[in-house]
């Protein structure tokens, strides 16, 4: 059996499910038997490749960067895995769609900015009005809740999802946990 | 109609409430009246005032030992002050929420006490039925609903106003013969009956006979006889939103159902009305009408989803038209609105190469 | 109680139980160790039948009932888990995590919050409405206890384990529909109201809505338990 293609996304998080998924320390081994990480923020492909088999996705949408990217993951990933609350809630980035970019944007680079106070605005991309989980933009095939999801429930889901085995969510993780 | 009732024949109300204490063997009663209706309640205070003078409420009604007088409680305009429960609640001095049933009234009312309530018209038919005979009063109307019913028709018909006909009527009557029809050279689309939560029904409908059961078996209700006639510039799906947003603003908020699922399916619906809707949003619609019909509280929740299920069921195009096509046939709705995501953050950049 | 007590037999999910007039399907159900998934109801407090979350079916009627507040009948067969039951009980759960801002990973009660498990339990993964992301107020005026409306799901055990408990009375509800918000006395800062800084309402409230200041981050649990002792112990007096 050729090796199953597996890509790690990073939205709009904090990197912390990445950190958990590398948390499956010595099994990661073991994992990467079975597949090939072909694209994520820690190898080098910088282009999202033209078929993944799995793609696990950290974080938010949160800027016009982002909707751009979870359309193109989607087109290109026959599982689209939600990786974590922020992927699937909003989570700690959705937190300021109460009360908006332009407040959030002050506040870090105006009010708080020790030299030179200007919002950037070459080279980064226009956030979106509201921060929102990517199953508004795309169909999700699997949802991982937990904040982030531990090492085991990525290790219990990816196996199920490799194997084509039988996977009760609710059973291993939830919001926030 | 309670309202025209209350301000022309404040007389008959009390009347049937006398009666109906006479029967229940209650000493007290009470007409919760919307401080809105100033007429209606000037002209009932008149009326009590008259009839204690005359001896026909207090102590000792006609020379009887029978006790009876009324008092005057005014709503502070909430539509959910017309369930039951939540009427007693108010007149108690509490919120006006409902609480759930059992115990109904007839058991624990009013104080706690066993209670009789009823509609202003329901009263305001015992008088004539006494007077005449239950025989003469089931020899009017259909073979479920009998007698008459006051219907409020407005909207877009050449005769508005109130109009009492008998139960089991044809729709088509009240509309084309006594309304005088859709003016102005237009086409007739649909009729609301029974209030911001009644079901909107259209010109294929007209020949059923006007009941309490046909008109649910259609999904709508009889519910406060109102009867709203719509024309071909009405859009379905904004009428639906409308409605909707009624039901939002006057839910007390006591139950999850009510309080948050009339308010998402009023963002769906906006999102339908503005062209960004989905077919999955449409799903979720049905699926949201679904669990608050079942689990609402009160009446209120559980007929809310009545406008959307109605005009999904009957006008189901208009919604694909403005999912799918973008269009709003009747020409009403803002279908081009700004997505609120895209409207963009005015210090923003430009797009960036990813 | 006396002898005539009348006992009425039903099943629930075809298990045979029996139960006294009077009780309701919650009480009889858990006295046989069925579970019904509650959310406003709390052992010791007055039922508002407000979550809708423990509606079960009745073999033969078409209306479904709240558990917590529906009495018992003869010969009722009752099912609390039907297919058609579970889906209702996450649509309600999906309405209450869209309503208002539930960041459950910052938020005091993660890992001891009723709204949490019951997601859990329910098998909610994820929301499919959107969410309404509203602008909410923060009451930290009291010097021990904070009021976070972003988590109030206005379930009310606060404004009932103050009225009928406490005898205080302090919280209320105030507004309509999806504006309704938990008050303090007339709509005044928690600090400078009547409160008895009793904190039974910190400790009833199923989610992070009402927490204890001196406790951080999530060491927070509640112990909403005392309150059936404290009403046994009432009585006996």
């Amino acid at each position: 059996m050729s090796k199953l293609k597996l890509a790690t996304v990073w939205l709009d998080g904090c990197s912390g499910c990445h950190m958990s998924f590398l948390d499956m320390d010595e099994r990661l081994i073991d994992l990467a038997e079975l597949v090939d990480l072909v694209y994520s923020p820690i190898v080098d492909t910088k282009v999202f490749p033209d078929y993944v088999d799995i793609a696990l996705v950290e974080g938010a949408v949160a800027s016009v960067d982002d909707e751009a990217k979870i359309k193109k993951i989607r087109a290109h990933s026959r599982i689209l895995v939600a990786m974590g609350d922020c992927a699937i809630t909003g989570n700690v980035p959705a937190m300021r769609n109460p009360i908006g970019p332009d407040a959030i944007l002050d506040r870090a680079y105006i009010e708080n900015a020790s030299a030179q106070p200007q919002i950037p605005c070459v080279g980064v991309p226009r956030l979106l009005k509201i921060v929102r989980p990517i199953h508004e933009f795309v169909k999700v095939d699997v949802f991982l809740p937990g904040c982030p999801p531990s090492a085991d429930t990525f290790h219990t889901a990816l196996t199920a999802l490799i194997t084509g085995e039988p996977l009760d969510i609710p059973e291993i993780t939830r919001f926030g946990a | 109609m309670d309202r025209s009732v209350l301000e022309s024949d404040p007389q008959r109300v009390i009347e049937g409430m006398a009666i109906a204490a006479y029967a229940v063997g209650a000493s007290k009663g009470f007409v919760y009246v919307r401080a809105e209706y100033p007429l209606a309640v000037a002209r009932l205070t008149a009326c009590l005032r008259d009839a204690r003078r005359r001896g026909l409420l207090g102590n000792n009604i006609g020379n009887t030992p029978f006790n009876f007088d009324v008092e005057i409680r005014l709503g502070a305009g909430a539509f959910v002050c017309g369930e039951e429960t939540a009427l007693i609640a108010s007149i108690e001095g509490r919120r006006g929420t409902p609480r759930p049933r059992p115990p109904y009234p007839a058991v624990s009312g009013l104080y706690g006490k066993p209670t009789l309530i009823n509609n202003v018209e329901t009263f305001a038919n015992i008088a004539p039925i006494i007077r005449k005979g239950g025989r003469w009063f089931a020899s009017i109307g259909s073979e479920r609903s009998k007698g008459t019913k006051v219907f409020a028709i407005t909207g877009k018909i050449t005769n508005t106003g109130l109009v009492e006909v008998p139960m089991g009527i044809k729709l088509r009557e009240i509309i084309e013969v006594i309304g005088g029809g859709v003016p102005g050279g237009h086409k007739f689309k649909a009729v609301q009956t029974g209030g911001p939560s009644g079901g909107c029904l259209p010109a294929e409908m007209l020949d059923i006979g006007v009941s309490y059961d046909a008109l649910v078996k259609v999904g709508s209700i009889m519910g406060s006889g109102g009867m709203i006639v719509m024309d071909d510039t009405s859009c379905m799906v904004n009428v639906a939103r409308f409605f909707i947003e009624f039901c939002m603003t006057e839910s007390c908020g006591k139950c999850i159902p009510c309080r948050a699922g009339t308010a998402q399916m009023h963002t769906l619906l906006t999102r339908i009305c503005e062209g960004h809707g989905t077919m999955d949003d449409l799903e979720l619609l049905v699926e949201l009408s679904d669990t608050i019909k079942n689990t609402s509280l009160c009446g209120l929740g559980q007929t809310a989803p009545n406008p959307v299920l109605s005009t999904l069921k009957y006008f189901r195009s208009e919604y694909i038209d403005h999912i799918v096509h973008k269009r709003c046939p009747a020409g009403v709705c803002n279908i081009h609105a700004p997505e609120p995501e895209a409207r963009a953050h005015q210090n923003a950049g430009q797009e960036v190469v990813a | 109680m006396n002898d005539t007590v009348d006992v009425k037999t039903l099943t629930i999910d075809g298990h045979e139980v029996s139960g006294r007039r009077g009780q309701t399907i919650l009480e009889v159900a858990r006295e046989n160790d069925i579970e019904i998934p509650t959310l406003c109801h709390l052992d010791g407090l007055g039922d508002v039948g407000a979550c809708r979350i423990c509606m079960v079916e009745i073999a033969g009627s078409a209306k479904l009932l709240p558990a917590c507040v529906a009495t018992i009948f003869e010969g009722m067969e009752v099912l609390t888990n039907t297919e058609r039951l579970q889906k209702y009980r996450r649509n309600i759960l999906e309405l209450l995590f869209a309503e208002r801002n539930h960041v459950c990973s910052v938020c005091v009660s993660n890992g001891h919050c009723e709204l949490q498990t019951l997601a859990q339990q329910q098998g909610l993964t994820h929301v499919r409405l959107p969410y309404r992301n509203p602008q909410l107020a923060v009451d930290a005026s009291h010097e021990r206890f904070t009021l976070d409306h972003n988590r109030c799901i206005l379930c009310t055990r606060c404004v009932r384990v103050c009225a009928e408990i406490e005898g205080a009375h302090v919280w209320d509800v105030m507004g309509r529909g999806i504006d309704c918000t938990i008050i303090s006395d007339l709509h005044q800062d928690w600090g400078s109201s009547s409160c008895t800084r009793c904190g039974k309402c910190v400790q009833v409230c199923p989610t992070g809505a009402l927490f204890d200041k001196s406790k951080i981050g999530s060491d927070h649990p509640k112990y909403p338990d005392f309150l059936p002792y404290l009403n046994l112990m009432r009585e006996a007096q």
